[in-house]
């Protein structure tokens, strides 16, 4: 058994949705296992749901799924200019209280060690640093928007 | 996990110092103080943090969150230690989600937590508990919501360091819990501390929403799934009050 064929393997079992595989040949024991922590579920899936309580529900894949895949949007193809994105998922805050000015407007220079907002899930703050030196050229994302993993906050010209 | 106490007079706020200093703490790092100048809330709020024999700390967690998302639930898990603490001294608490310790309807504990975020990755958080120990009544009527003291509801002062270390006991357990299972694996402590809220009508209020519903379950990350006249929806912060 060699690479090419195990990576057929991979792309069949891709293909029919397959979870799990053993295959044993010419003394060759192969044993392919999905990782889970690729699956959208928030949490690992062990859990049967019947255990859980009638009021601690799961939560749709759906919302995962397009968490998902705005994260494969936020890919930047414009030439020096960097996408800040969400890393979690939560509430969108422009400024550190609501009586206080915004941490960055279009135009605001931003150095690496600067906050440009906050992302709150939960009363767990997730203070965004910019990460990169520019300009801010456009803010995507209203104040006390809820925001998805990976979705584009800010576009920086660097 | 093995939690050491660092013990302080006085600090700005403990949560702040914890953060400025995280890369140089090691997780598991109390930082505790008899006091502070600039106790925080959420949003800005203030917590009022006297020198009374109250429990002003934050403590650093630098380990990895097997999904990003459950940093979110480490004030959850810090309040189900909060209620069992209450409980251990006699007391009936409640949890109002997402986090407010309550005992007889008024707020026992803030919780607040801030994570660390590098090249988009959480490199841990700090977690800042206040419980209010033994606060005297005067303070307590200089809050703008209804708040208690473990020490005016058992009538008797207490020894705040007795406190903590029940307080770290029980949270290294929900932590180690959490860490293995996720928040569903702390779900039966959840729900016995907010059950009552199931079904209640609430307002829900942040800075985005200003609505009435009614709550229809817990969604297994922590979230609140509310019932709202025109939709179901799920609400990521904000506070609720029931709607009278």
């Amino acid at each position: 058994m060699n690479i090419k064929e195990i990576r057929q393997i991979l792309n069949l079992m891709k293909e029919y949705e397959i979870a799990e595989m053993d295959i044993e040949r010419e003394g060759v024991k192969l044993s392919v296992k999905k990782n889970a922590s690729l699956s959208a579920v928030p949490y690992p899936p062990s859990m049967p749901l019947s255990a859980q309580a009638a009021f601690f529900q799961p939560l749709p894949v759906q919302e995962s799924e397009k968490a998902k895949s705005q994260g494969a949007d936020s890919v930047n193809k414009e030439e020096n200019v960097h996408l800040i994105t969400a890393p979690i998922v939560g509430t969108f805050y422009a400024a550190p209280s609501p009586e206080a000015s915004p941490y960055v407007s279009v135009g605001t220079k931003i150095s690496p060690n600067d906050t440009v907002c906050i992302i709150e899930a939960m009363k767990v703050m997730n203070e965004i640093k910019a990460e990169v030196s520019g300009v801010i050229e456009s803010i995507n994302v209203k104040n006390g928007q809820i925001v998805e993993f990976g979705q584009v906050l800010f576009k920086v010209k660097i | 996990m093995k939690l050491t106490v660092r013990r302080f007079e006085c600090l700005d706020s403990t949560n702040l110092y914890a953060r400025e200093n995280f890369y140089s703490l090691s997780n598991g790092v109390v930082i505790l103080a008899r006091t502070q100048s600039a106790g925080k809330g959420r949003r800005g709020r203030k917590w009022i943090s006297p020198d009374e024999g109250n429990l002003y700390f934050s403590i650093v967690l630098k380990d990895d969150f097997p999904h990003t998302e459950q940093v979110n639930n480490i004030t959850q898990v810090a309040s189900i230690a909060v209620a069992q603490t209450l409980e251990f001294y006699g007391l009936f608490p409640s949890i109002k989600w997402p986090n407010d310790v309550l005992v007889s309807g008024k707020k026992v504990c803030g919780l607040l937590s801030e994570s660390v975020i590098y090249r988009n990755q959480i490199q841990g958080a700090v977690l800042g508990i206040g419980l209010n120990v033994n606060m005297s009544l005067k303070t307590l009527k200089t809050i703008d919501q209804p708040a208690t003291a473990m020490g005016i509801e058992l009538k008797k002062n207490l020894d705040p360091e007795e406190v903590l270390a029940i307080l770290l006991n029980h949270f290294s357990v929900c932590y180690a819990c959490f860490q293995k299972k996720g928040f569903i694996g702390l779900k039966d402590h959840w729900i016995k501390y907010t059950k009552e809220w199931i079904g209640k009508k609430v307002r829900v209020e942040n800075e985005s929403i200003k609505k009435t519903g009614s709550i229809l379950a817990f969604n297994e990350n922590g979230t609140l799934k509310i019932n709202f006249d025109d939709n179901v929806s799920t609400v990521y912060d904000g506070d609720i009050y029931i709607d009278k």
